[in-house]
């Protein structure tokens, strides 16, 4: 497979100003996720060890096999919201290795309001479970929760995806054969403690584990008997009474220890094969990347200087290197595994729309699992293009897109406007995994655009009033209105609504997708089948 | 007197191994009597004829005289070697097997006796004006025994009269501590010898242990074969033995190899002999006590006099006569003995016990590695930890040390915890070096004598093998699947 | 896989890593290439990084004997179950294990009979060498499990206190 041939001048003054552009969004990135992680007053820290606790940090770090990855999700979740009192949706989730089996982790952090459950906690909570069933991931849950933060009550309990998405699919996955291992490290009460009791296995924590439907306030509340936590739903209760829980631990070491070894019996599954060679590392720097991507997203760049900085050896074998060139589609090998990649170089035209199409189709004929690099302003719209039939084209490229069997996985590293966030495979589309890098923004238009369409409203609605506007005026409407938009587009807003899996620093782009692509080979890939298309 | 057709050894472990060479070099056939216990061992295999013995433990087996009367009547020896310990010292097996007309390679019953007890042997050397440690004795006047001790003067030392091997014995330094000091020593003396006799005598401050290896025959011949020192112990045993004495001056060493010699000839010693003194700081020394069998430490004579000790036992037990003059023994050289003992020094000296998985003595010249040790044998808990000596000569004292340092780096013994990293670092200390040694030299030194810490390099290599080799981790890594492994310990 | 060496009374927790074609160690968060070759006869080189030597090394069960440069060393291997729960506080302790195989000298108490901390339950002999088995909390004695003269191997169970 031949080399990309990188044009890129990293002496240009260009390239430095876009390095350092993003990789003060690099660092900003970083102290978040590390705000998010380990910011906590003292007096959180000092709790824990009066209870003694582990860290839930240092819980994932006992659970996972020295020296191998782990792939968090959603680090960001709920960063812009709850005036940012529930860090990481009060959750870890992520991929890693536990005696050499790739699992699905969600930690509870116990260190922020118990660990009580958000609104986006339960989401988190589902999207992680939605992630295994997908990928057929056993999930080992370190319980440790006070449950739904009940001021917010309406938010998390009663729709299709709140709480009760939790249990059903863990019952699926359970359904599917797919192992899960609670370990119970805090309380687990009321819903959460189903977590444990519709777990495969589960080992609880003498003295600080527990497992109720009431906790002890509720008891005394509604039948005025006073028992201990200990009492009513621990360690020895549970595993030597009611059977709840299987193995008892007399600490949290041994505890995630008794988990390590639970996890060492679980069968391993035979991935499904696809095309795979020999590793080799990307032969451009991928630290380039930060020159790479503009400071000003409304520049276009060449998506194959990314792809030269994210795969294998920089190879790429391009398809249809000649016809709808603002689509560029081809194939190339991430940590070995062959994937089909297709990035925007610009709007999307009927030949790239069909272009993509026709590629998705490949891919799905020979099992090769798609990369989508998403930097799109959508799909051209004028006059000459609707009657070249751009909406049915771009149609077709969705359906393909949609309708693909192999996994798919989306990044977006740059803009993600308008029909564009279909056909590249936006979150609604079900890539196994979607990431974001911190210079992306999302939106059904752009911001500019779409200010000034409401502007447009705006004053043909006073017009009709009689009223007409001044420069100043019209600027003073606009201004908020573009504020707002620019907020709700940015990445950050996002994560935080886990409209992705998390933000990446760009140079985490490969190892998180090869981590992805490892995790998605759990599932078999059916027979490809698709809609109908419109011709 | 009947000629020694066939030996009988009453012994195990090296000291078998090593009568049975002497006895193949002067073609005289040879019967080892082992019990089950010692069935792999290496004396089993080298002597030409083996009777199994037994008893209620492995120890009883040995030291049963009729189990080794009843051997040389079935095996037709007509003569026993004891080797050390065990019957080796006990003159009621030696009368015995003189009823029963077999030859004990030793000395008479009646010098067994009067130097097996501590304070016959004492009443004998004060009556020849031999210098001995002021002392009292119990039995003289039970009730005032307390009281003359405390004549003496502290520091004093309690000893069991029939005691050896630091059994039963005591250090007074406070006054007021003698008569609780005086009862354990009874009650340890009535525990291990089924004798509470004491006695007490002053206790010598840094003291050295000199002993002195003498060799007599029937036919009135007495010499010595110069000293050995013995100050490196733990609780008075022995651990590293030289000769001849790095502290001795000519002058010193004749004065003391002499009196030695003369306390044989008046006692009418016959065979090898050692004659224990305790070496003052101001160059006075004194008797301690007298061996009557060949020693653990020998071989180190051996190597600076060139004769063969156990050969001239034989010699002598057959009415031969010395095969050298006094004149002819000349010392030559330096040796130095290092005792491989099964024990853990950096855990109080607990003894270790295990497989022998693999067993590589050391080569060159200069070199004797002494041991009944087989590869693939369980050391158990039966017998004394020792498991072997090894023994360098030297042109002089330093290239001797140097010589058993390399031979102990090169002694592979794996499978139990042993000492010979203790000995290693012993063999390196100053003080050892320049030779200032005295009996609590390994006390004093005790801090320097832990192990340093293990380099960062050596552990990664000890690491690195283990890891290797541990079929828990080879199967185990065998698991972390691509692309993890190869991304290792990343976060995103 | 997680195991924890015990080194010199020091516990190391070590894993092997495999990394395409070569072996990793990982111990102290750091990674070092490493690979053995064996020499025969118990004999092995071993390389760490550009650093090579010769050693001697036998597994023996949980135990490895490795003689490097002239000194010997054992391996205590644990794997982490073992080490996790293997620290039990001398209060929740119910019996004395024999620390090596041995023969009972003496068995100073009776069953039923209270003991405080540190007074002597047993003397066991082994080696010539005796060892007192003393109390290692107050308690109640509840089980002995040998007579004068028994002998035992090494973690038997000698004497128990009522929990």
């Amino acid at each position: 497979m031949q080399r990309i041939i990188s044009h890129i001048n990293t002496n240009a003054e260009s390239f430095k100003e876009n390095s350092l552009y993003n990789l003060k969004l690099r660092d900003e990135l970083k102290e978040k996720i590390r705000k998010a992680r380990f910011d906590r007053p003292q007096r959180d820290f000092d709790r824990l060890k009066r209870q003694d606790k582990l860290f839930v940090r240092d819980r994932i770090d006992l659970l996972l096999d020295p020296g191998t990855p782990f792939l968090e999700l959603s680090a960001l979740a709920a960063n812009r919201s709850y005036d940012g009192k529930s860090p990481s949706a009060s959750m870890i989730t992520g991929i890693g290795i536990v005696n050499g089996r790739e699992v699905m982790i969600h930690a509870d952090d116990a260190s922020v309001k118990g660990g009580a459950w958000y609104p986006l906690s339960m989401k988190k909570l589902v999207r992680m479970l939605d992630i295994a069933i997908e990928n057929q991931l056993p999930v080992i849950h370190l319980c440790d929760s006070a449950g739904g933060f009940l001021p917010l009550q309406s938010q998390f309990f009663a729709d299709r995806y709140h709480g009760g998405r939790v249990f059903r699919n863990m019952c699926q996955l359970s359904k599917m054969g797919v192992p899960q291992l609670s370990v119970v490290l805090g309380h687990c009460t009321a819903g959460g403690a189903y977590i444990p009791a519709l777990s495969e296995y589960s080992v609880i924590v003498r003295g600080t584990g527990a497992v109720f439907l009431g906790g002890p306030p509720l008891v005394k509340a509604a039948t005025g008997e006073i028992i201990t936590a200990d009492e009513l739903g621990g360690c020895d209760l549970h595993t030597q009474v009611s059977g709840t829980a299987d193995y008892p631990a007399s600490s949290e070491q041994e505890a995630i220890a008794k988990a390590r070894e639970i996890v060492a019996q679980f069968s391993r599954i035979e991935k499904e094969k696809i095309e795979q060679q020999a590793v080799e590392a990307p032969y451009y720097d991928p630290s380039e990347l930060y020159g790479i991507v503009p400071k000003d997203n409304k520049i276009q760049y060449d998506v194959r200087e990314l792809i030269a900085r994210i795969v294998d050896g920089s190879r790429f074998s391009e398809y249809q290197p000649a016809y709808g060139s603002t689509l560029i589609c081809g194939f190339a090998h991430i940590w070995g595994y062959k994937v089909g990649i297709l990035g925007n170089n610009g709007v999307l035209f009927n030949d790239s729309s069909l272009k993509g199409a026709h590629f998705m189709q490949l891919c799905n004929q020979n099992k090769t699992p798609l990369v989508f690099l998403q930097n799109i302003t959508g799909f051209m719209v004028g006059r000459e293009y609707e009657e070249n039939g751009i909406t049915k084209d771009g149609a077709k490229m969705i359906m393909s897109q949609a309708c693909s069997v192999v996994p798919k996985f989306t990044v977006m590293v740059g803009g993600s406007f308008g029909a564009g966030n279909y056909g590249m495979c936006g979150r609604g589309f079900d890539s196994r995994l979607l990431f974001s890098w911190p210079n992306s923004k999302i939106s059904v238009m752009g911001g500019e655009q779409a200010a000034d369409v409401l502007v447009d409203i705006k004053l043909s609605q006073l017009k009709k009033e009689g009223v007409t506007l001044c420069e100043e005026e019209i600027a003073a409407i606009r201004k908020p209105v573009l504020a707002e938009y620019e907020n709700e587009s940015d990445a950050y807003h996002s994560t935080s609504e886990i409209w992705d899996d998390g933000i990446l620093d760009p140079i985490d782009t490969r190892n998180s997708l090869g981590i992805a692509i490892s995790a998605s080979l759990n599932k078999s890939i059916e027979k490809p089948g698709f809609g109908t298309f419109r011709f | 007197m009947a000629q020694i057709k066939k030996v009988l050894i009453a012994n195990r472990g090296e000291i078998a191994v090593r009568i049975i060479r002497t006895l193949k070099e002067m073609n005289i056939p040879s019967v080892l009597i082992y019990h089950a216990e010692d069935h792999f061992s290496q004396g089993v295999r080298e002597a030409d004829e083996c009777i199994e013995i037994f008893g209620d433990t492995p120890v009883a087996a040995y030291i049963d005289p009729q189990n080794i009367i009843n051997a040389c009547h079935k095996s037709g020896a007509n003569a026993v070697h004891p080797g050390y310990g065990f019957l080796s010292e006990n003159s009621a097996f030696v009368s015995h097997l003189e009823e029963e007309e077999i030859i004990f390679i030793g000395p008479s019953a009646e010098i067994i006796k009067l130097m097996g007890d501590k304070i016959s042997a004492r009443s004998f050397m004060i009556k020849h004006q031999f210098p001995i440690v002021p002392s009292v004795v119990e039995e003289d006047d039970p009730a005032s025994f307390a009281e003359r001790a405390r004549e003496i003067g502290v520091p004093l030392l309690i000893k069991a009269a029939a005691g050896g091997g630091g059994k039963g014995m005591r250090i007074v330094r406070d006054p007021a501590e003698l008569d609780s000091q005086i009862e354990q020593a009874r009650s340890e003396g009535l525990r291990y010898f089924g004798d509470g006799r004491l006695f007490c005598e002053r206790y010598i401050e840094r003291p050295r242990h000199i002993e002195v290896q003498i060799l007599a025959d029937r036919q009135g011949n007495c010499v010595h074969l110069w000293e050995r020192e013995c100050s490196i112990q733990r609780r008075f045993q022995k651990v590293i033995e030289e000769a001849p004495s790095p502290t001795l001056n000519d002058e010193q060493r004749k004065e003391i190899c002499q009196t030695a010699v003369d306390m044989a000839t008046k006692a009418g010693y016959s065979n090898a002999g050692t004659v224990e003194f305790i070496l003052a700081q101001d160059g006075s020394f004194y008797f301690l006590e007298m061996n009557t069998r060949i020693q653990v430490e020998h071989p180190v004579t051996e190597f600076i006099t060139g004769m063969d000790l156990v050969a001239e036992q034989i010699r002598v037990a057959n009415g031969e006569s010395l095969s050298k003059t006094q004149a002819e023994i000349q010392i030559n050289g330096h040796a130095i003995e290092c005792r491989i003992n099964a024990e853990d020094p950096d855990q109080n000296f607990m003894p270790s016990l295990g497989p022998v998985l693999k067993l590589r003595a050391a080569q060159g010249a200069g070199i004797r590695f002494d041991t009944g040790l087989q590869e693939g044998q369980k050391v158990g808990s039966a017998f004394d930890p020792m498991l072997g000596k090894l023994i360098t000569h030297g042109s002089n004292r330093d290239q001797a040390r140097r010589r058993s340092l390399r031979a102990l780096r090169e002694t592979v013994l794996m499978g139990l915890t042993t000492n010979i990293n203790f000995l290693q670092r012993i063999l390196e200390l100053d003080a050892f070096i320049e030779g200032d040694l005295h009996t609590h030299f390994l006390e004093e030194f005790s801090a320097q004598l832990e192990p340093d810490e293990i380099d960062e390099d050596t552990l990664k290599l000890l690491l690195a093998a283990a890891v290797s080799m541990d079929p828990q981790q080879q199967s185990g890594s065998a698991e972390i699947p691509e692309p993890y492994a190869s991304i290792g310990s990343w976060r995103n | 896989m997680r195991s924890f060496y015990n080194i010199a009374g020091q516990s190391i927790e070590v894993e092997l890593l495999r990394r395409a074609a070569s072996q990793l160690l990982i111990y102290n968060g750091e990674e070092s290439t490493i690979a053995i070759k064996a020499l025969g006869d118990d004999e092995y080189r071993v390389t760490v990084e550009d650093q090579s030597t010769s050693l001697f090394a036998i597994q023996q069960g949980d135990q490895f004997f490795i003689h490097l440069n002239g000194n010997n060393y054992q391996v205590d291997c644990e794997d982490e179950m073992q080490s996790a729960s293997g620290a039990l506080s001398d209060e929740d302790k119910v019996v004395a294990n024999a620390p090596m195989p041995g023969t009972v000298v003496a068995v100073n108490v009776t069953a039923g009979q209270t003991v405080k901390s540190g007074e002597s339950l047993m003397v066991i002999e082994s080696m010539k060498m005796e060892t007192t088995i003393a109390a290692w909390r107050d308690g109640v004695v509840c089980k002995i499990n040998f007579c004068v003269g028994d002998s035992f191997d090494r973690q038997a169970e000698l004497i128990q206190l009522e929990e």
